[in-house]
């Protein structure tokens, strides 16, 4: 019955608008170089406030899946992927776009990423509900570790310095201290300022950290336009074609699922990894990076899977693994929805919902893609004279619009020179989040658990456990296999 | 500076601001901990001491590995120059635009910033301008009936 009612939630006009301008902004958003699926989504955040909850997050998903496949336009015409997942895509994109076959590189990118993307929505059907009914028997002990599990994706989030990495999430963490403390009403870091009692609004600080650090760092990046490929020929695909992109779909939909639903690691490894999996297993590998579709296929089928996989621990744990889960995240918290096993209890529609609107958002790739393909150079000639001050404004309305506080503007505009300053230092602002929005959870829950039963809970669990396990599988393998590069490079 | 060691600058902040942290922490209310399991000075102060060995390894590792620059090429003068200046045209607006309002700040930032950045054509951005305050402003009081600030004038 519920999930009848999220059809009928789903298919109607204002969703589906809403669902498919989500994703025609992603694309857009996607596709410029610069600008990534999480900028689009914190300068959206604050405007789902004003929406009912299903209308704001099936926008805000339609945009996250929209923005995961317009990198694949920049990565193609360009030769630049315009967002992280699309960095395997430039490789045999940009040849085949080189050699006059620009219109069928982007067509196998939109089926293989609609194919990939409803694999990972059936994946999220599936294990959702599963690991959700798992997670009731949770308890504070068994959240608190969950908390440091999630923090384990800042190994993966952090880049080449896992030092800059923990000292990023700590300074998110610390920033989570600020306000009166739930337990003790004891103010913390707050200098007397009464707007800073409630502690520091989580929404403005994604928009600084992610929109105006960017427009910054834009503003003195020395400009390295490409030669955008403005010939878009035929679209539509031959048999052979589509015989690839099935061949290629379970194992690429696979690969993007399971990397999807570990935390930190995302649409970017799931492509590489994906891509690496068709080349060696393809009888022609020498063939990869020189125009490749099977590569196309392997690369934008996994990322887009991911989109379902990253869904898993967010709705299900409350744990957010990159940072779009994170706003999402967000985007839940400002409606009072707290993402996890009570989730599917008490709002079971509102659940069906977001599955139902995933799938739909897939279909709109489908449709976007296709229809869009002829005008992708105009969008990616879009100047930064025009694009700047565009986001600019859009951080100062977008960090304003939530309680009409100048205040969480000025938060806006410190986060967004403090992120720039970071991001160039090598600290990633998603660490920063991920430290901001598990850190009360951290906390909250170990006090909650010393004060119940005493510490010893979190360490003698059996949930705890193999939570501990997961966590150290998840820090100690990219720490040994980054050792082990650089024994090989020595050698 | 920034073009020196990224790992010796982040350590060295580090290093300071959580020194500033430690101090803070101090200075805490403990009124209320005897009650709790938990001080809420715990969580605070093992941050302040995870940033301060957190900035130590991150200078160590700079002083023994110096790193690529943070700008592998130096910016050009003027992009430093328009980027100093683009923030200062934020705090401007963010300073005006409870005082004459959303459609009339907007308007003026979005023709100076984008004269800032390069704009030639005083047509364009006079376009581009009217476009978008139009656009946002019917979005945002239209059809999300997000409340901006009006000016003396009511608009």
């Amino acid at each position: 019955m519920t999930l009848l009612a999220a059809f009928q939630t789903v298919f109607t006009f204002k969703m589906i608008a809403l669902i498919f301008g989500g994703s025609a902004l992603g694309i857009i958003v996607g596709a410029l170089p610069g600008l990534s699926a999480t900028m689009g989504m914190a300068l959206m955040l604050p405007i789902t406030f004003y929406m009912p909850p299903s209308e704001g997050i099936l926008m805000l998903l339609g945009l996250y899946t929209g923005a995961v496949f317009g990198g694949a336009y920049s990565a193609i015409l360009l030769n630049i992927p315009g967002a992280p997942p699309s960095v395997m895509t430039s490789l045999d994109g940009y040849p085949m776009a080189q050699r006059g076959e620009a219109g069928r590189a982007i067509s196998l990118a939109t089926v293989g990423s609609t194919l990939g993307g409803i694999a990972g929505v059936i994946a999220l059907i599936i294990i959702a509900p599963i690991l959700a009914r798992f997670a009731l028997r949770f308890g504070p002990a068994e959240y608190t570790v969950l908390a440091v599990f999630g923090l384990s994706a800042i190994v993966a989030v952090s880049g080449k310095s896992l030092a800059r990495g923990f000292a990023g999430a700590a300074l998110g963490v610390l920033l989570s201290t600020v306000g009166m403390d739930n337990f003790t009403n004891v103010s913390r870091f707050t200098f007397g300022s009464i707007e800073l009692m409630s502690g520091i609004n989580f929404i403005p600080v994604v928009i600084g950290l992610f929109g105006l650090a960017e427009v910054i760092a834009q503003i003195l990046e020395t400009s390295k336009e490409g030669v955008i490929t403005r010939t878009i020929n035929r679209l539509f695909l031959s048999a052979s074609d589509f015989g690839k992109v099935l061949k290629g779909l379970v194992p690429a939909s696979l690969i993007g699922i399971v990397i999807g639903v570990l935390p930190g690691a995302g649409g970017t490894i799931a492509s590489i990894i994906s891509y690496n999996h068709a080349m060696q297993s393809s009888k022609d590998p020498e063939k990869f990076g020189t125009g490749a579709p099977e590569g196309i296929i392997a690369a934008e089928t996994a990322n887009n899977a991911s989109v379902g996989g990253a869904m898993v621990p967010l709705l299900t744990l409350g744990v957010p693994g990159s940072s779009p889960a994170a706003i999402l995240l967000g985007a839940l918290l400002i409606h009072n929805l707290r993402p996890g096993p009570m989730l599917f209890t008490t709002q079971p529609v509102l659940i069906n919902t977001i599955f139902v609107g995933l799938l739909a958002a897939q279909f709109s790739l489908l449709l976007w893609g296709l229809a869009t393909a002829r005008i992708a150079p105009w969008i990616l000639a879009v100047r930064k004279e025009m694009m700047l001050p565009t986001i600019a404004v859009l951080c100062v309305i977008g960090s304003f619009a939530l309680k009409n506080s100048f205040f969480d503007v000025g938060i806006m505009l410190v986060s967004g020179v403090a992120g720039f300053f970071l991001n160039k230092l090598g600290v990633k602002p998603g660490t920063v989040i991920l430290g901001l929005i598990l850190g009360p959870m951290f906390e909250n829950n170990l006090r909650s658990t010393i004060e119940i039963s005493g510490a010893a809970p979190i360490f003698t669990s059996p949930i705890c456990i193999v939570l501990w396990v997961l966590t150290a599988a998840m820090v100690l393998y990219p720490i040994c296999k980054m050792f082990r590069l650089r024994k090989c490079g020595t050698e | 500076m920034l073009t020196k060691n990224p790992s010796t600058i982040l350590g060295s902040g580090l290093i300071l601001f959580s020194g500033g942290v430690l101090y803070l922490v101090s200075q805490f209310s403990t009124a209320a901990e005897e009650f709790r399991a938990l001080s809420p000075k715990f969580f605070p102060d093992l941050l302040g001491w995870a940033l301060l060995f957190l900035g130590g390894v991150i200078f160590v590792q700079g002083m023994r590995r110096p790193p690529a620059p943070v700008f592998r090429e130096r910016p050009e003068r003027g992009a430093v120059v328009r980027a100093i200046l683009f923030i200062l045209l934020v705090g401007l607006y963010l300073r005006f635009l409870p005082v004459i309002g959303f459609f009339s700040v907007t308007a003026l930032f979005m023709l100076l910033s984008q004269a800032l950045l390069g704009e030639k054509s005083i047509v364009m951005n006079l376009l581009r301008t009217g476009v978008f305050v139009f656009l946002v402003n019917y979005l945002s009081s239209g059809l999300l009936h997000v409340p901006l600030p009006l000016g003396p004038w009511g608009f």
